[in-house]
């Protein structure tokens, strides 16, 4: 009974709402920004280069693969010596439209975010020395920096440049949300249609929002209800988010609302790699951030929905 | 001739340097230090634009704002922007030699660039968070009190309805004192409970707790977000902006007339240093004009002020060896500058013989000034001193004459015996013996100096022969060619330079005679270079002495 009050309350008010705003709160995503071709295949292939690590076993796709949505799929990404890192690795596709990189924003820069996995122990465990030396001696890389960067040849600088800028040209633009922004009114079923506009009414579209759908803004996780509170696993520093970086005490639990545009590919979810499913994502969204009860077919509706915002094909 | 060529060559390499060196002085100081108008003029457009930046930032936040569906791109957009402005400002004004003032105001101003980027973000999650709330919280209240009602309980509505009303006013307006009441009003609506509703306890709890956690959520974000809002519209960067464009503004234009200095001091400074080579150039290489007999100055100097206490009987005055009593004290101190001035300016007419004049002026009022008691026992001692002051003052005024009327030079064709006959004829002390060469040496140079040379070569050979009876007294002078020009000798029996004085020779100062002042040699040698020649002494076995002046013949 109370669950069709409700269920009647929200199509009244989501007829009401659709009648006077029109804008929508996300937008298309763009092209991607123009960029030398020769960096962008140089990037490329140093993307997928494990001889960035120390011992020339992890590559940057080997955390953000490509062909899983650019993340690995796991709730810890796994590192040189078989070393488990602190915290789910976000997807790399669509990362140049985000305020910041990592979950925290500790990196201010894409460029700058390149030295924190690959100087890290748990990660690359690489010295820019060594990279650069092993880069200098490589059979090609030599003539391509000097195509791609004929003034500053081979530096840490130029490496951190091409990788991202081949970063920056990952954008997931093939998709259904997109394409019905667009005016393709076949592009979404009535579901994914009611799922967006219960994203809207309950407000995920508060922070999930813009062109990358998230990725421009920080939040508390546990806005409306403690989340850490509750979980199992005890407290790291990790869970501290932005307060690692700005030391407030506001920011404690703050982290960077992720993007959505690539969510259907990128289980696990959150930083901590705890909720599996995006139906388990949505749950802790509407429980800690939401603070409200929806029904099922409302849950399931906005899964529906956040799917046609990736590409159907990787 | 070879001397004046040297003079010349010295004149002019010394120009040739002192241009270069104020030239390239001057070439550095504009190339290089620094004329930084260009990084002056693009740190304030950076402000400025930087300004219009935050502006258009301030006001895209009022707008999102303003629209509850809007995204956060366009604000995200600005943070590149921003940062490269920030970046490319810093690094400006980093390379500017700003005053520590200025430096700080323009560390303030990227600081208050950073803590309005702070703002916007912060405005961001306290607006994302608030805005869902805000929307929910009236929709959530409508449906509670609807429920209250259907169970019956009005009062749960009524405080529902009262605490909505509140809520909605503290949107409007937040205060810290509203929020502190509110929180007490949910917090009792919470601890209160629900009515009992048809659909169960459970769910309208739930709903109720929900409201209780977003009405929350609005009170602690709420505020925030105006104190994010104002500190945006009333950012730091626009009270800034104008005091430090123009604080810069006011350190180019101090800077470039620090730069002017530099550089108009270095030209200034070049110029000087030419002027003054090109003076001391030309004060050397000016010929004495042409002078009577023994105007010169190099014979024994007329004191002719008397010393004003009698002098008691002196001991030998040798230089040097005197005692040294309070008032000699003075003359120690002044005694070496003079010298080293006579040294420095080798014979020094002109400006340096002024300049030495003066000196001993200043050392004969410094004695007068300690003139003791005439039955002291240091009187005579200072008598003495002063008197030998009084002859170095003397000479020192004859040479400034010297080197004053040193006329220009104009090079004549001169029979060198003609001149020593006429000098010679004039010699009354003693019979020189004149053997000239035939056919006569001829020069070519200023008349003016070759009498003057002539006429000091002769009164330091009498000067020397002093003492000795007229009889016993022998000048022997001659003239003949050599490979080169004509050479003059002056040979006279008053005295044996010793062997081990021989390096002392032309050392102005240096003498062996108490009754000479030791200048007439070097003052020979002076302007026997001057005329492009050379002079020696020499000691000949038999007990005399031989003065040799050679001048070079003409087109040597």
């Amino acid at each position: 009974m109370h669950t069709r009050f409700a269920g009647a309350v929200t199509s009244l008010i989501l007829l009401a709402a659709a009648a006077d705003t029109p804008a929508e709160p996300i937008a298309p995503l763009p092209e991607p920004p123009a960029a030398v071709s020769f960096r962008v295949d140089l990037g490329a292939r140093l993307f997928h280069d494990p001889l960035l690590s120390a011992d020339g076993t992890v590559s940057c796709a080997s955390c953000h693969d490509l062909a899983t949505g650019g993340d690995d799929g796991r709730a810890r990404s796994v590192g040189i010596n078989g070393m488990v890192g602190g915290i789910n690795a976000p997807t790399v596709i669509g990362t140049g439209l985000d305020i910041a990189w990592s979950w925290d924003g500790r990196a201010p820069t894409l460029d700058g975010q390149i030295n924190g996995p690959l100087q890290s122990p748990n990660v690359m465990g690489a010295v820019w020395g060594d990279v650069i030396a092993r880069i200098r001696s490589h059979p090609e890389y030599p003539a391509l920096f000097a195509s791609a960067y004929p003034e500053r040849g081979i530096v840490p600088a130029t490496v951190r440049d091409a990788i991202a800028t081949f970063e920056r040209s990952l954008i997931g633009r093939d998709n259904r949300f997109d394409r019905w922004l667009a005016g393709d009114t076949e592009a979404l079923d009535e579901q994914e249609r009611f799922g967006y506009d219960l994203f809207k009414y309950y407000g995920c579209s508060s922070c999930h929002q813009g062109r990358n759908v998230g990725g421009n803004l920080y939040q508390r996780l546990g806005l409306v209800n403690e989340y850490f509170a509750q979980r199992a696993e005890p407290i790291t520093r990790m869970d501290w988010g932005r307060y690692n970086v700005t030391g407030a005490e506001e920011d404690r639990h703050v982290f960077k609302v992720p993007s959505l545009r690539m969510a259907a590919h990128t289980a696990p979810y959150l930083h901590d790699g705890s909720a599996a499913t995006l139906r388990d994502a949505v749950d802790v969204m509407f429980r800690f951030q939401i603070g409200r009860r929806a029904p099922d077919e409302h849950k399931d509706a906005i899964v529906a929905f956040i799917k046609t915002l990736s590409p159907e094909r990787l | 001739m070879k001397l004046s060529m040297r003079l010349r060559r010295s004149t002019v390499l010394g120009g040739t340097v002192s241009l270069l060196l104020a030239g390239a002085g001057a070439g550095a100081l504009y190339l290089t230090p620094l004329d930084l108008d260009s990084q002056f003029h693009a740190a304030i457009g950076l402000v400025q634009t930087i300004h219009r930046t935050a502006s258009r930032w301030a006001v895209e936040t009022s707008r999102v704002r303003a629209d509850p569906t809007a995204d956060f791109d366009s604000l995200s957009a600005f943070v590149p922007e921003v940062r490269d402005m920030r970046s490319a400002f810093s690094e400006t004004t980093g390379s500017l030699p700003l005053g520590q003032q200025v430096a700080a105001d323009a560390q303030a101003y990227v600081d208050a660039l950073d803590a309005l980027a702070e703002r916007v973000e912060r405005f961001k999650t306290a607006y994302s968070a608030i805005r869902n709330s805000e929307r929910y919280l009236p929709l959530a209240s409508d449906a509670l009190v609807e429920q209250a009602l259907d169970a019956g309980d009005e009062q749960f509505a009524q405080e529902l309805r009262s605490v909505a009303g509140s809520l909605a006013g503290y949107v409007a307006a937040p205060s810290d004192a509203d929020a502190q009441r509110l929180l007490v009003r949910i917090q009792m609506l919470s601890e209160r409970g629900p009515p009992e509703p048809p659909e169960g306890p459970d769910a309208l709890n739930e709903s109720l707790q929900s409201y209780v956690a977003h009405a929350r959520v609005v009170l602690a974000e709420r505020s925030r977000l105006k104190v994010h809002l104002d500190a945006i519209a009333s950012s730091e960067l626009g009270r800034r902006t104008e005091p430090l464009v123009t604080a810069l503004e006011m350190e180019r234009i101090a800077h470039r007339s620090r730069v002017s200095l530099w550089r108009y001091g270095a030209l200034a400074a070049g110029a000087g240093v030419l002027v003054v080579w090109v003076l001391v150039g030309l004060m050397r290489s000016r010929p004495p004009p042409r002078r009577g007999p023994g105007a010169h100055g190099f014979g024994p100097p007329p004191v002719t002020d008397p010393p004003p206490p009698k002098p008691a009987p002196a001991p030998a005055p040798g230089r040097g060896d005197v005692t040294h009593p309070p008032a000699a004290d003075v003359a120690e101190a002044r005694t070496p500058d003079i010298v080293e001035a006579m040294i420095d300016c080798g014979v020094l007419p002109g400006l340096m013989g002024q300049t030495f004049a003066a000196r001993t002026h200043r050392l004969l009022a410094d004695l007068d000034s300690v003139r003791p008691a005439g039955e002291s026992a240091v009187a005579p001692e200072w008598a003495r001193m002063r008197n030998d002051v009084r002859l170095l003052d003397f000479l020192a005024e004859r040479m400034t004459v010297l080197g004053r009327h040193l006329a220009p030079k104009r090079r004549t064709d001169i029979d060198v015996n003609a001149v020593l006959t006429e000098r010679l004829a004039r010699v009354r002390e003693v019979e020189p013996e004149f053997l000239a060469a035939r056919p006569a040496p001829r020069i070519e140079a200023p008349q003016a100096e070759v009498d003057l040379l002539v006429d000091a070569c002769v009164e330091w050979a009498l000067h020397c022969l002093r003492g000795l009876a007229p009889h016993d007294a022998g000048l022997t002078v001659t003239t003949r060619p050599y490979e080169a020009g004509v050479e003059l000798s002056f040979i006279h029996n008053g005295g044996r330079l010793l062997p081990e004085h021989g390096h002392l020779a032309f050392v102005p100062f240096a003498t062996s005679r108490s009754s000479h002042a030791g200048l007439a040699l070097p003052a020979i040698r002076y302007l026997a270079r001057r005329l492009g020649g050379t002079a020696s002494l020499a000691a000949m076995s038999d007990g005399q002495s031989r003065l040799t002046v050679q001048l070079p013949a003409p087109g040597e």
